[in-house]
């Protein structure tokens, strides 16, 4: 299993900035009908037996192959990876969102949720955890060029980055260190109290 | 004076009853009240009554979403406290989160003030939760718009609790950053840097020449530990945004569970009390605490019955989880500080916990429920008493007594010839089982100044109320006796089965010399004579190594007495804190059991062997 920082660095080196991302969004379909396609996928495509290569070959024939196949025998990659194909598949096993997604950019979105998403938060996690399903719901959109409906993109940057389980991880990294940093400095205090009474000394 | 409800008043409590599937009475309405209540429009007391400020309510704007407020007041008697003793619970619980984050006093409004924020944050969300499954879906919900128009006023406040707060709503319903509150939380009021010099001001040269050298070093020391102790002070742990994500978390994880999350909503927002609590002690000016009003008005303190039921649940001795920040990547047995975790509560911190409620009542109920997992049934077997029972038919002998002849069965064998058909019913002995039976101790405790204070965790006070509940639990009584210095006795002076009285003899403290009441203890066992039918006495005296007044130590009258008495008893146990067994040679010889006893944790296994004892 590869670790998260090589599947982070994988991500880095295969997308363009936030900002850009940001930047080329253009309105999609409605939040609330990816995050059911999200609920919704097929055990077929959990099925760890399945090639993720063939699946992607099958489904997004036309695409420049991502840079998760790389990893495909991580489970988090596989996982990830499928359930985005998932999404794009539904649109012909189903029926297209309204607007439809864009195909052409999915090789990215599959990348996103295989190598940024599925790095730190387990893939079975978005099928049942609603909060967890936005996020990948959200993540896919995003580097897909879309925008959730009835969005602007502050707004739906603002709502994906109080959800960024990434972001919210590093974060939790600093506060840790707040408090690492606080226990060191009590760790000082009471080796000088232990000097300071060491040198009390009788005045008789 | 409340008024009647208008007709969209009554349609807007409907829609909030029909909302959470309930039925209520009428709710009061009460208009320009709400400035009693720290301005809230609406509040919710005990027994269930919601009491709304229409004024209140008008003035912030909430008019139209009435049945959003009345929804919320029905979540505080639906879902969180729901009852009184949830709620009292609930404020255990962050209390404890308080005296953890290092308050030295815990105060009401600071439990009040947290304990609104856990309840409305879980209210909340439920009713957005319900209003959205009933509305159209893509519709605000009613408790979203009532909330922007509540904060707005607060936007852009400095109080970082109340900005973790709002965020944790925008975490929860999805809003854009600054929907409640700034986008950025307020920064943090550090403390003011103040390093001691008191202590140092004297001149070295006053210092006689011998010492000067030590007590530069010594300076030195103490100069170099207040300046890191300045530098721990200053430190701010608190991470609002990353705190507002763990408090959606804990809302989302126990959202119909409020006393169990509580634990872990107190960890993560009772370091911001405290914080602000050492600002605004170093002198710094700290803003004001922002908040909606109090909408849970509960203010009676709690009575025994309530705290002997919040202390006999498990959960609220349990110990504190860390702050998710500080337990990251840790062990479970060591935080980031290098303590140990698992501490449980201490009667010392129970009582911080009810400044309101009489300290004896407390101490009353903490003693009794330590002990509640040690109590035992004790007797004694009474000796069995033979009993005789009908046996087979014999030959009545000539020379027998007449009266045992069995008439009926003589005449049945035909003439009556003496000593041939005369038959006599036989006499089997009846081996019964014997009885357990309910003890009389006669209790004596040590409240010297020696002993450790009840109030700061007795063993001999916890021995001594697990011995009594489980004499009482085998049918006996009780008889309790407080004794310190001469004239320092107090008790109950006949043996009794009532529990608090017991208890609450035991945990009397004088806190002055020890002098063994032996005049009393003589009349006690010598003068006065049993009552006819009484049972087996036992004696247990609790007390240290400055127990030998009850042998005669510094008083020749007494020499003798103890020995006397002993006689007299069926058992006499001495339960000591004397860690040198200095008393073990006097004991011996008036011939008076001894068990030692050290600490807390010593008084089960004590009052194990002391009821081995009693047993026989």
């Amino acid at each position: 299993m590869a670790d998260t920082e090589t599947l982070l660095q994988a991500w880095a080196e295969r997308a363009s900035t936030d900002d850009e991302a940001w930047a080329h969004t253009v309105p999609g379909p409605s939040l609330d009908a990816v995050t059911a396609r999200l609920a919704s996928v097929p055990r077929d495509f959990l099925d760890e037996r399945v090639s993720l290569p063939a699946l992607f070959g099958d489904i997004l024939p036309a695409v420049a192959a991502p840079a998760c196949l790389a990893f495909a025998d991580d489970a988090r990659v596989r996982t990830g990876a499928a359930i985005a194909l998932w999404l794009v598949a539904a649109d012909d096993l189903i029926e297209p969102l309204d607007p439809p997604l864009n195909t052409a950019r999915a090789g990215v979105a599959v990348d996103a949720l295989a190598l940024r998403v599925a790095s730190v938060v387990d893939p079975a996690t978005w099928l049942v955890d609603d909060e967890r399903r936005v996020e990948a719901a959200r993540t896919f959109l995003l580097w897909d060029g879309l925008r959730p409906a009835g969005e602007d993109a502050a707004t739906a940057r603002a709502l994906l980055d109080a959800c960024d389980s990434l972001a919210r991880d590093r974060a939790m990294a600093a506060a840790y260190e707040g408090h690492r940093h606080r226990a060191e400095i009590a760790r000082r205090l009471q080796e000088a109290r232990q000097r300071e009474a060491a040198a009390r000394y009788s005045a008789e | 004076m409340s008024r009647e409800l208008s007709d969209l008043e009554r349609a807007a409590w409907e829609k909030a009853l029909a909302l959470w599937g309930v039925s209520m009475h009428d709710p009061r309405m009460r208009p320009g009240e709400g400035e009693k209540h720290g301005g809230a429009p609406a509040w919710f007391t005990f027994p269930a009554s919601v009491t709304v400020d229409p004024a209140a309510v008008a003035t912030y704007g909430g008019t139209d979403d009435l049945d959003s407020v009345f929804a919320h007041e029905l979540g505080h008697h639906v879902l969180a406290p729901s009852t009184r003793l949830d709620s009292l619970k609930i404020r255990h619980q962050l209390g404890r989160t308080l005296q953890a984050a290092g308050l030295a006093h815990v105060s009401d409004g600071q439990v009040a003030l947290l304990s609104n924020l856990w309840t409305d944050l879980l209210v909340n969300t439920r009713v957005a939760l319900l209003q959205r499954a009933e509305g159209s879906g893509d519709a605000e919900p009613g408790i979203v718009r009532m909330c922007r128009a509540l904060y707005a006023p607060s936007i852009g406040g400095e109080d970082r609790l109340w900005w973790v707060y709002c965020r944790t709503y925008e975490l929860l319903w999805h809003l854009v950053p600054g929907t409640l509150c700034a986008p950025q939380p307020p920064a943090a009021v550090a403390p003011a840097v103040r390093v001691s010099e008191d202590a140092d001001a004297r001149d070295l040269s006053q210092t006689l020449e011998r010492f000067r050298e030590k007590e530069r070093a010594l300076r030195e020391a103490r100069s170099k530990a207040a300046q890191i102790e300045a530098e721990l002070a200053t430190v701010i742990t608190t991470a609002p945004e990353t705190d507002a994500a763990l408090l959606a978390d804990a809302v989302r994880t126990f959202a119909s569970d409020p006393v169990g999350g509580a634990l872990r909503f107190g960890v993560v927002t009772a370091p911001y009390i405290a914080e602000r609590d050492r600002a605004e002690r170093s002198g710094r000016r700290v803003p004001a605490v922002a908040s909606a009003g109090e909408c849970a008005d509960d203010t009676r303190p709690a009575s025994a019955q309530e705290i002997g039921r919040i202390l006999a649940d498990r959960r609220m001795d349990e110990p504190l989880p860390q702050h998710p920040g500080i337990s990251m990547g840790e062990t479970d047995d060591e935080s980031a500080d290098g303590r140990s975790r698992g501490q449980r509560l201490g009667v010392a911190e129970t009582l911080g916990l009810y400044p309101a409620t009489d300290a004896d009542t407390v101490l009353t109920e903490w003693y009794r429920m330590q002990a509640a997992a040690w109590v035992r049934p004790v007797t004694r077997a009474r000796p069995p008493q033979a009993e005789e029972l009908p046996g087979p038919l014999e030959t009545w002998e000539t020379g027998d007594d007449l009266a045992v002849i069995d008439w009926a069965a003589t005449l049945r064998s035909g003439p009556v010839v003496p000593g041939v058909t005369t038959k006599r019913r036989s006499q089997l002995v009846d081996e019964t089982e014997p009885v357990p039976q309910g003890l009389d101790v006669d209790v004596y405790i040590d409240s010297s100044g020696s002993m450790p204070r009840p109030d700061r965790g007795s063993p001999a006070v916890l021995a001594a109320v697990v011995l009594a509940l489980s004499v009482l639990r085998g049918g006996g009584r009780v008889r309790v006796t407080s004794f310190s210095g001469p004239g320092q006795v107090a008790g109950i002076p006949d043996y009794s089965r009532r529990i608090d009285e017991i208890i609450r003899a035991i945990l009397t403290f004088f806190s002055g010399g020890t002098t063994f009441p032996i005049d009393l203890y003589a009349q006690r066992h010598l003068t006065a004579r049993p009552a006819p039918g009484a049972r087996q006495r036992h004696v247990v005296v609790l007390s240290d190594d400055g127990l030998t007044s009850l042998f005669g130590a510094g008083n020749p009258d007494a020499e003798g007495i103890a020995a006397a008495v002993r006689a007299t008893l069926t058992t006499a146990t001495l339960v000591l804190m004397d860690r040198w067994h200095q008393v073990a040679d006097l004991a011996a010889q008036a011939g008076y059991d001894v068990i030692y006893l050290e600490t807390m944790d010593d008084a089960p296994r004590a009052c194990a062997q002391l009821a081995r004892t009693l047993h026989g």
